[in-house]
């Protein structure tokens, strides 16, 4: 077995990364961090890219300023990391005012609600709202509230993407469909408003209702805003994580920085295999150098998966949507599922595309069609937006 | 009329503004008003230190812990600082609840 940390297969700018992630924890020495950046042929312009991408701007900017690195990295790629950070910074800020203006507009009518990512568990993962990446606000509303959401929503001047969820919406049809979750937008700023936690919420074993009893609180700005309660919260950023095939190391930054996170046993819930594979590569990725803490158990379908997030966290050039990225994901939740029922779940999840529900919506006998006709739906999509884009392109 | 602070003024910053630190900077934010307001090193210690209501001397002898400068500049400079954000509603004094 390999030793922990030694990551030999990583590209410099990956292993500087990951090292700054940790020296952020405090699982490594800014020492090292400092000793990584002088000796290893770092290409920083890769390297801020693969920051971007990973959605740990902010953590790792401050973590370059505690090691004092800025004459190695050179004035014009430093100036260029500050201005990023800042502009993120005030952009994150911004995020933060739009989700108390909705909290309290809820609050108001008296909508019950729970916020999924974004300011509030920046604020109890990190303490700081406007800290972790976001780019919308994502909001689970119990169903039996959810008809005022949109008159809510269009009074602080949002409109809805999916006008044929407004049809459906009064008889509940719209809530018995594949999707979980509607898009609202103002000013290019976006927000979901969630009736399921997520497409995988099979997984899970509790309502929403129930969720929803266990809530927690944040306070922002004097404001109490409320979130899943821990457990909870970690399962569904387990949850999100393995939908995505871990690709973006701040899913599994995050679940470092919960700090119950130990007394979570694994247990034998439809989760049990996700976190397997989410502990493993917390172990693989995530080490603490000064601990002894030994590989956590798991079978050989967890290292396989772990070993395919990795690839999928390593090989951000290709972009999340590339073919075998995509097939990668689709392969983890599919053995992450356990038994036959989530699998089949998971499957009929995957081959109904919401866009195409949206579009076409067929009488309730016919939705199994949905299974059939969203694949090659998807397919048509992809080429005539390859299309589009080629044609605006050779313009 | 002008509200003159002293050194004995306790002041505390508005619980439901949002900050984050820039650089060493902060930046936060007056949801009410809808203004982002930025300060410097010296004035984010101050946002930190404030809290909780805190009288300005002692403001004044945490900063003097914490950076190299003299009494009386210190003195003038923090109560300036404080005098601005009470103006621009960021600040309250101790009185104010």
């Amino acid at each position: 077995m390999k030793a922990r940390g030694s990551n030999p297969g990583f590209e410099p700018e990956f292993k500087l990364l990951l090292a700054l992630l940790n020296a952020s924890l405090g699982k490594m020495a800014l020492d090292t961090c400092r000793e990584l950046v002088e000796t290893e042929a770092i290409d920083w312009s890769e390297f801020e890219r693969l920051v971007i991408e990973h959605r740990v701007v902010s953590i790792v900017y401050d973590t370059l300023i505690q090691i004092g690195v800025a004459d190695a990295i050179g004035s014009e790629t430093w100036q260029r990391f500050s201005d990023l950070n800042r502009s993120l910074q005030l952009r994150q800020l911004s995020k933060v005012q739009e989700l108390l203006e909705i909290t309290r507009a809820f609050d108001a009518e008296k909508i019950r609600f729970l916020t999924l990512k974004g300011p509030a568990v920046s604020q109890f993962l990190y303490g700081e709202a406007a800290k972790r990446h976001c780019n919308d606000l994502d909001f689970v509303v119990l169903r039996s509230d959810f008809p005022k959401v949109p008159v809510v929503l269009n009074g602080l001047g949002y409109e809805r993407g999916g006008e044929a969820f407004d049809r459906r919406i009064e008889d509940g049809e719209a809530f018995e469909g594949l999707s979980h979750h509607e898009h609202y937008c103002r000013l290019g700023s976006q927000v979901e408003v969630h009736w399921r936690v997520s497409s995988l919420d099979f997984m899970y074993s509790d309502s929403i209702d129930v969720l929803y009893s266990r809530r927690n609180f944040v306070q922002i700005g004097g404001c109490s805003v409320p979130l899943l309660g821990e457990v909870d919260l970690i399962d569904y950023l387990t949850l999100h994580g393995t939908a995505h095939c871990w690709h973006r190391l701040k899913w599994l930054y995050d679940i470092e920085m919960a700090k119950n996170i130990e007394t979570q046993a694994l247990g034998q819930t439809g989760l049990a295999r996700a976190k397997g594979v989410r502990d493993r590569l917390r172990f693989l990725l995530f080490f603490d150098a000064q601990s002894d803490v030994s590989l956590p158990a798991s079978n050989l379908k967890c290292r396989m998966l772990a070993k395919q997030s990795i690839a999928q966290i390593v090989n951000y050039k290709r972009g999340p949507d590339s073919p075998s990225k995509v097939l990668g994901r689709t392969l983890l939740v599919f053995f992450c599922a356990i038994g036959l029922r989530n699998k089949l779940g998971y499957l009929v999840n995957l081959f109904s595309w919401p866009s195409f529900y949206e579009r076409f919506p067929l009488p309730r006998r016919l939705k199994f069609l949905y299974c059939i006709l969203g694949p090659f739906y998807w397919v048509y999509r992809k080429i005539v937006d390859r299309f589009v884009d080629s044609g605006v392109s050779s313009r | 009329m002008r509200l003159e602070l002293d050194m004995d003024s306790i002041v505390s910053r508005r619980a439901d503004l949002v900050a984050t630190d820039i650089d060493q900077d902060k930046v936060f934010l007056d949801i009410a008003l809808g203004k982002y307001y930025g300060i410097n090193r010296v004035g984010s210690s101050i946002w930190d230190i404030a809290e909780q209501p805190v009288s300005i001397a002692d403001i004044c002898r945490e900063l003097m812990g914490r950076f190299e400068i003299d009494e009386a500049t210190c003195k003038k400079e923090t109560l300036a600082f404080c005098q601005s954000l009470v103006e621009s509603g960021s600040f309250v004094l101790a009185s104010e609840g």
